[in-house]
């Protein structure tokens, strides 16, 4: 008994170093504690050690930094805006053409996968659904059929914009016009990535 | 000995390896970071300087002092050439559109060959679909899905040198420019 109570100080400093060290391992692990505020329009997906554990909405949230990682969005409608655009029609002739669009994010977790940048998403596919959709038209049939042109990019675009988790909110042709094609022309068009 | 002897010296003991302990921990977070890598991520891992392996999803925490590890998006990029002037094999001069998605298929080659993934790809998707039209014979979109296996098959051979790769290749547009006479009434030049 004598020895054990001499030993009590002992014992409670290697408890209390012991504590103190699993403390400082707990936040080599983990990381530190970060806190994250998402605004009303983000919405965020929680990754834990690089997988996805939940969706969370907006507010503050409580990060591991270095374990976890909050991926956030911004959900307020994607304006898609293009003007004085070129198609080639089957016929030789060619049509300029302009849109407007609007587009929202319906599933976050869906947008983030689709793209390294999920914002891009909706302008590369209406450009390619339109250019797609009114370049089988012959210069004649294009101005009588424009209505249907519209409703065939609209159920196209939508198709694969929900495929990546966005919602087509509305699409208006602004421009259609049709005429002959000059070489020179084309080489204006910049290519560049979206 | 009795306990009486042992108490300090078990103390001392204690406290010193504590102190070993800290000032361990204190090195190795100093000389070290975290890393979160997502599940659509990878990361090249680099040991002084040479490639050592490449890193699934998960936390990771390395030394800066000798390691490195660099980020790869696996995400694709889509990347659209509207409009590419080309020549065909029959000297005829046309328009072709392209719609695709860029892909990292290897992370090691793609990060020690590109300094900018997508830009740099692009530029070798553009180059590659220009040589490849120049050896065929358009007829116009009836060729579209011909000629659009041989752009992915071209343009995927030339990206797998890099670590790239193309998916879902569309042609969006692909016309040969006749020259007409201008007889419609009604229709005006488009620059």
């Amino acid at each position: 008994m004598t020895s054990l109570a001499a030993l009590a100080p002992v014992l409670s400093l290697a408890i209390a170093g012991i504590g103190v060290i699993a403390f400082l391992l707990f936040f080599q692990k983990h990381g530190r504690l970060t806190t994250v505020s998402l605004l009303p329009y983000q919405r965020g997906i929680l990754y834990r050690r690089g997988y996805p554990v939940r969706d969370v909405g907006p507010g503050k949230h409580r990060v591991w930094a270095g374990s976890e990682l909050l991926v956030h969005g911004d959900m307020r409608p994607i304006t898609v805006n293009y003007d004085k655009l070129i198609v080639g029609l089957q016929d030789g002739l060619a049509a300029q053409y302009g849109f407007s669009a609007n587009v929202e994010v319906q599933n976050l977790r869906k947008a983030v996968y689709s793209a390294r940048n999920f914002t891009n998403i909706p302008h590369a596919t209406l450009l390619r659904c339109a250019r797609r959709c009114l370049g089988v038209y012959s210069g004649k049939s294009i101005q009588f059929e424009k209505e249907a042109a519209i409703s065939r990019i609209t159920v196209e675009a939508g198709t694969r914009l929900n495929k990546a988790g966005f919602e087509l909110v509305s699409f208006r042709l602004t421009e259609l016009a049709v005429g002959t094609l000059q070489l020179p022309a084309m080489k204006n068009i910049p290519d560049l990535p979206v | 000995m009795s306990a009486d002897q042992i108490g300090p010296i078990l103390s001392i003991f204690f406290v010193l390896a504590y102190i070993g302990a800290v000032v361990f921990i204190g090195h190795q977070k100093r000389n070290s970071k975290m890393i979160l890598i997502t599940d659509y991520c990878r990361g090249v891992h680099f040991v002084n300087g040479t490639f050592d392996s490449v890193l699934g999803p998960g936390s990771y925490r390395y030394n800066t002092a000798k390691e490195q590890i660099a980020l790869v998006d696996m995400r694709p990029q889509p990347i659209l050439l509207e409009r590419l002037p080309f020549r065909d094999a029959l000297l005829h001069e046309g328009v072709v559109s392209i719609g695709t998605d860029l892909l990292v298929r290897d992370p090691r080659l793609a990060t020690t060959a590109l300094r900018d993934q997508i830009k740099d790809a692009f530029v070798i998707v553009r180059d590659t679909v220009r040589a490849a039209m120049t050896r065929q014979i358009v007829t116009g979109m009836d060729s579209a899905s011909m000629i659009g296996e041989v752009i992915t098959k071209a343009v995927n051979e030339e990206l797998s040198k890099v670590g790239m790769g193309i998916s879902e290749l569309e042609l969006t547009e692909l016309s040969i420019l006749i020259p007409q006479p201008q007889t419609a009434a009604g229709t005006g030049r488009i620059q």
